[in-house]
């Protein structure tokens, strides 16, 4: 279990200091996959380095397993990090070690002996799907396979906590679904509690349990992912849980637009197909984006209306009696 | 006339002994500055205030020390330290005096150059290597040289090469070697042949040390592949 309680981290320096973090408090349990997102400059990664101490708290105390952290010494803490794997937006593999030898590393570091660590190294390697580049160097890889590489060496000590500080924010949709997906396989099969760090929503929505919400170096919002996806509290976590775009309409043509929001309303529901059977009028739809949270429907849709007033009107009535929420365009 | 000077220099195995006393020169005080260089250049690297260890007050002395010995001119630098070589030998005459003062001269320059090379290495990597727990020493011994290898062999090429012409000025504190030939045997007796041929000879050795440096350089990185 991992504790953070009252955390706060201030940089300071000749130009003057940055508060970082404020008062962070949060358990995460052992075997959750624990989310905190963030916007850009929130403080999500002094968070994820302050757990293993790479930066030291200015105030607060981070307990892992009931051990104090920030009360050992330099040497006990070297030992501690042993136990707390972690990987990066940019990898960060010897580039001058094979793919076997970065993953033979840590385990070279604490003492294991060569043979030993190579077999494991080789295990790992099959873990992750790498056996067959074993002898590679990372600059013959593609991220996504680099990131793979970086998983199985922070696996390499058996460690019982994973950070993952923008672990898939260098790579595409498909390779950061492929390298979530392994993600979640470790933590099922290994049992190692994962913490990511994120500022994607969908990087949330694919693997926590739970999720905190960063913002101005304070926890804004905390919770079950579900819970926090389907009732957002916090201005910051509606933000980042409802879509953004916001779409490019032409003023000049067609007829009135309006825009439908669903703030969590049953999927269950085809409103827009009842809408159109029951006006018996032909809307056009110029933009949606929408999303679906166990089976609640987040995100917002733009409506055309025909030219006639009257089959406009007749829509118009309808959605003032459906209960959704809708606006006029422009 | 002019060759025939030169073929008296030749025969009598003088050219070669230049070359030979050159080379090793050359050599002797690389390894030496190297010595010095190497790990005056990590530690400049890990005292910096984004290092391993941040030391303001080591960092900037050592780095006043360093800057000051680099911005001599090395000539005056090498006949300002032949008392530093009578100190440590006995003696301010010979080769051996001579290499001591090309040693000092080039530390300080070895030391910026190796620094340089390893502020390449990403400061993400050491970062990685600190989370699974490495000791500052392991870092430096495992993460850092290793991964600084080609751009340190690529500047040790350069190196190589400036202190190459360090032993040519020393001919006039009295170094042997091609710049003493190129001097006494050419220059003081007009033969022109002589210092033209000691030009080439010299031109040769670097072409020689670069060659082999960008060959072991590209054979060691795994970069670029
Ligand atoms: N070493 C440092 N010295 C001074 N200020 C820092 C340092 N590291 C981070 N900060 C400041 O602390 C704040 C939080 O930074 P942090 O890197 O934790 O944000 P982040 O949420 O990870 O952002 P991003 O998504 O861009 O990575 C920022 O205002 C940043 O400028
Ligand atoms: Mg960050």
């Amino acid at each position: 279990m991992i504790e953070l309680k009252h955390l706060g981290k201030i940089y300071s320096s000749a130009s003057g200091s940055v508060e970082a973090l404020k008062d962070v408090n949060l358990t995460i349990a052992d075997g959750e996959i624990f989310g905190i997102i963030g916007l850009s400059g929130a403080g999500k990664s002094t968070l994820v380095r302050c757990i293993n101490l790479l930066e030291r708290p200015t105030s607060g105390e981070v307990w892992v397993d009931g051990q104090n952290l920030t009360a050992l010494s330099e040497k006990e803490l070297l030992h501690v990090r042993r136990q707390i794997g972690m990987i990066f937006q940019s990898f960060n593999l010897l580039e001058q070690r094979t793919v076997l030898r970065n993953v033979c590393f840590p385990l070279e570091i604490s003492g294991t002996p060569k043979a030993e660590a190579r077999k494991r190294a080789a295990e790992l390697l099959k873990v992750v799907g790498l056996a067959d580049k074993a002898a590679s160097f990372p600059s013959q890889l593609s991220g996504g396979q680099k990131q793979r590489v970086a998983i199985a060496r922070a696996l390499a000590t058996n460690p019982r906590y994973l950070l993952c500080d923008e672990a898939t924010s260098a790579l595409d949709p498909n390779t950061t679904r492929s390298i979530l997906e392994l993600l979640r396989e470790i933590n099922k099969s290994l049992g190692v509690t994962i913490i990511v760090i994120t500022h994607e929503m969908k990087v949330i929505d694919q693997i926590c349990d739970r999720v905190a919400v960063i913002d101005k170096s304070c926890i804004a919002e905390e919770g079950r992912v579900a819970d926090v996806f389907t009732n957002p509290k916090s201005g910051i976590a509606r933000e980042l849980v409802l879509p953004q775009e916001r779409p490019v309409l032409d003023p000049t043509t067609g007829g009135r637009k309006l825009r439908l929001i669903f703030n969590g309303e049953d999927t269950q529901t085809p409103v827009i197909s009842e809408m159109i059977l029951a006006c018996r009028v032909p809307v056009n739809v110029l933009f949606a984006d929408t999303k679906s949270v166990e089976g609640a429907a987040y995100g917002h849709m733009i409506l055309e209306l025909p030219n006639d007033e009257h089959d406009a009107e007749k829509v118009v009535s309808w959605l003032k009696n459906s209960g959704l929420t809708w606006k006029e365009e422009r | 006339m002019a060759t025939e000077y030169f073929v008296k220099l030749w025969d009598n195995n003088i050219i070669q002994l230049g070359i030979w006393q050159t080379v090793y020169m050359t050599a002797l005080t690389t390894i030496f500055a190297y010595l010095i260089g190497l790990p005056l250049g990590v530690i400049l690297w890990a005292t910096d205030k984004d290092g391993l260890h941040p030391n303001k007050g080591v960092n900037t002395v050592l780095g006043f020390i360093v800057n000051f010995f680099r911005s001599i001119p090395a000539v005056i630098l090498m006949v300002a330290m032949i008392p530093a070589a009578k100190l440590l030998l006995g003696t301010s005459t010979g080769n051996g005096a001579v290499i001591v003062t090309l040693i000092i001269a080039a530390a300080p320059y070895v030391a910026r150059m190796v620094e340089s090379s390893l502020k390449e290495v990403p400061a993400g990597v050491i970062e990685a290597a600190q989370a699974m727990g490495c000791t500052n020493l392991q870092i430096i011994w495992h993460v850092l040289l290793p991964e600084a290898k080609p751009s340190l062999i690529s500047g040790c090429v350069i190196s190589t090469v400036t202190i190459l012409s360090y032993t040519a000025l020393a001919a006039t504190l009295g170094g042997t070697g091609l710049g003493q030939i190129a001097i006494i045997h050419g220059h003081q007796r007009s033969q022109k042949l002589v210092v033209w041929v000691c030009v080439l000879l010299i031109v040769v050795i670097v072409q020689l040390i670069q060659i082999v440096g960008t060959t072991i350089v590209r054979k060691t990185d795994k970069r670029a592949r």
